[in-house]
């Protein structure tokens, strides 16, 4: 196999999706590819159907046609759970941490995720060292070290969104699905989530939503752009921002 | 999931310590009903302890754990009738006597209705819940009423206390130590269990199912592991009771004698296992009390209970521990 075949074999991809709900056409034909060490990013106004593309690819909704793929297998019939041991981890739009754990103890949560030993009844989890220095470095890597012990609800916004991002690493994924990892955030949060983010691409096979275009102009290598759950583009952002479709269908406001 | 203030600590050391003196105390000042007293006390707060479990760590409103307690109350009523009747149980086994052998087998039949009903039960969350699990309990309710050969409503009389490993359970002090035991030994052993990782998993699934599942948890088996350890020990709760009284009867299943359970543990404080001891010590001395003062006792009760639960949130052990508001 020549590299740019090996290239082409795509880590996570999407083929043809549908999903109707009543007489909305929430996704209408929408095929995805992402590629180890690429963020593809997906943009649309609101109600195109992000969110519901997510929840497919995430395993959280079935489609009502297409196929969904992980290293070319199918994975279409497998829950969110089951996709989350093969490696799809998943950040939610809305905050979506333990509020009565510290944040070392969410982390932790997220790592015996990995270990698949939960029925361990009387050895204590938070001096459980397996645990808790993979949580940390999870905490490192997205600047909260110093956080650990803190109660959640002592965090600010911009910092339970580095959690989820956290928590979402610590399940070593080698797929990301970013629901709009800054929504909330003030200018510096969001320089600090983005240059994380910047961090991390190498690694993992990146999905991202989101609004802010600044950062989707930086981070994407790959743009689409979801209008009525159907991608009217797709391609280097560059292209993307200048096609007329999309110009007139969305872009018009922001540019 | 951090360790309580000193102040709630030392509370609970005065408390338990207050319980384990009380027999000499009930001795010295001549009043031996209190003893008596307190061991219900002791067997309540097991039985809401091991509801707490489930309710506190795992957001499970059980409204059934009766039938749990009856059922482990009968296992040890209808094991000795057989032994006192010489009628065979079941392949020629005339039933037993011995606590070694009725208790487990109680926490065993609790365990396995717990497992049956959990199944089926935790398919639905919130009302859906509360009502199915209310539900099983009515149906095991009246199939005890209906069963006349175990005394229907009238109940069934034990001839003679269990025996543990040969020893009569008769002395009355001896029985109430030994009863504050499998308290201390089932709080110590929950305590570790909410601190486990299993522990995480089951508080987890409490504050967020969603994200759980994004983690790749299912919580279905957490959750039904945890509703048959509480049933199990529920149904040991029950077993105690039956030694206790000396006495079985379909009251033990009623619904609101699972309701009793649950202002205990709201009383005493949600998500505490400790808290449990708290309300059932509290709420009979509220009783007693009242009962002493006015005949009409249940109608004054009522109302303080409603006013407890509502402003003290982490009942009484919350309001110890300075975590009034959680939740």
């Amino acid at each position: 196999m020549t590299e740019a075949q090996a290239a082409a074999v795509p880590t996570f991809e999407a083929r043809a999706l549908y999903k109707r709900f009543g007489g909305l056409q929430a996704t209408d034909g929408l095929s995805l590819a992402l590629e180890r060490g690429r963020v593809h990013a997906l943009i649309g106004p609101n109600g195109a159907g992000k969110t519901t593309a997510l929840a497919q690819l995430s395993g959280e909704l079935r489609p009502d046609e297409g196929s969904i793929h992980l290293d070319g297998r199918d994975v279409t019939a497998l829950d969110m759970p089951a996709r989350a041991r093969l490696g799809i981890a998943r950040s939610f739009q809305i905050t979506a941490v333990f509020e009565s754990f510290t944040v070392r103890e969410n982390v932790a949560l997220a790592v015996q995720s990995r270990a698949r030993h939960h029925f361990h009844f009387f050895g204590n989890a938070a001096r459980d060292r397996r645990l808790t220095d993979t949580a940390d470095a999870a905490l490192e890597q997205v600047g909260l070290a110093d956080a650990g012990g803190h109660r959640v609800a002592a965090l600010a916004h911009g910092q339970k969104r580095q959690l989820e991002i956290a928590m979402a690493l610590a399940t070593e994924p080698q797929v990301l699905l970013l629901d709009e990892p800054m929504a909330g955030m003030g200018a510096a949060e969001s320089e600090v989530v983005a240059s994380l983010l910047e961090r991390l691409r190498a690694r993992y096979a990146v999905l991202l939503i989101e609004h802010d275009m600044d950062v989707v102009f930086r981070l994407a290598d790959t743009l689409s752009v979801l209008v009525g759950g159907r991608l009217i583009a797709s391609g280097p952002p560059g292209e993307v921002r200048d096609d007329p479709d999309v110009q007139a269908a969305y872009l018009q406001e922001s540019f | 999931m951090t360790s309580a203030p000193l102040r709630a600590r030392l509370a609970t050391v005065v408390l338990l310590a207050g319980l384990a003196l009380l027999p000499p105390v009930a001795a010295m000042i001549g009043d031996p009903y209190l003893v008596t007293l307190a061991n219900r006390a002791v067997i309540y707060g097991l039985a809401a302890m091991a509801l707490d479990l489930i309710m506190g760590y795992g957001r499970l409103v059980s409204f059934g754990h009766a039938a749990f307690f009856g059922l482990g109350a009968y296992t040890v009523g209808i094991l000795s009738t057989h032994v006192m009747q010489g009628i065979p149980l079941a392949f020629g086994w005339n039933g037993s006597n011995e606590a070694l052998i009725a208790w487990p087998l109680a926490m065993a039949v609790s365990a396995a209705y717990a497992a049956f009903v959990g199944v089926i039960s935790l398919r639905t969350s919130g009302v859906y819940f509360i009502m199915i699990t209310l539900a099983f309990a009515q149906m095991v309710y009246y199939l005890f009423v209906s069963l006349p050969a175990y005394g229907g409503q009238d109940g069934l009389s034990l001839w003679l206390r269990n025996t543990a490993a040969g020893v009569a359970l008769d002395d009355r002090t001896g029985f109430y130590y030994l009863c504050l035991g499998v308290l201390v030994a089932v709080w110590a052993l929950l305590t570790r269990m909410v601190n486990s990782r299993f522990g995480r998993v089951l508080q987890g699934c409490r504050e967020n199912e969603r994200r759980m599942r994004a983690l790749g948890f299912r919580p279905m088996p957490y959750r039904l592991t945890a509703f048959v350890i509480s049933g199990a020990l529920t149904g040991l709760a029950g077993a105690l009771v039956a030694n206790h009284q000396e006495f079985v009867s379909p009251a033990l299943m009623t619904w609101s004698q699972s309701g009793q359970f649950m202002v205990i543990v709201l009383l005493g404080g949600l998500a505490s296992l400790v808290g449990p001891i708290y309300g059932a010590v509290a709420l009979l001395v509220l009783e007693e009390t009242l009962v002493s003062v006015t005949q009409h006792w249940q109608l004054v009760l009522g109302p303080v209970l409603v006013l407890a639960v509502l402003f003290f949130r982490g009942g009484l052990y919350g309001a110890l521990s300075g975590r009034g508001g959680r939740q």
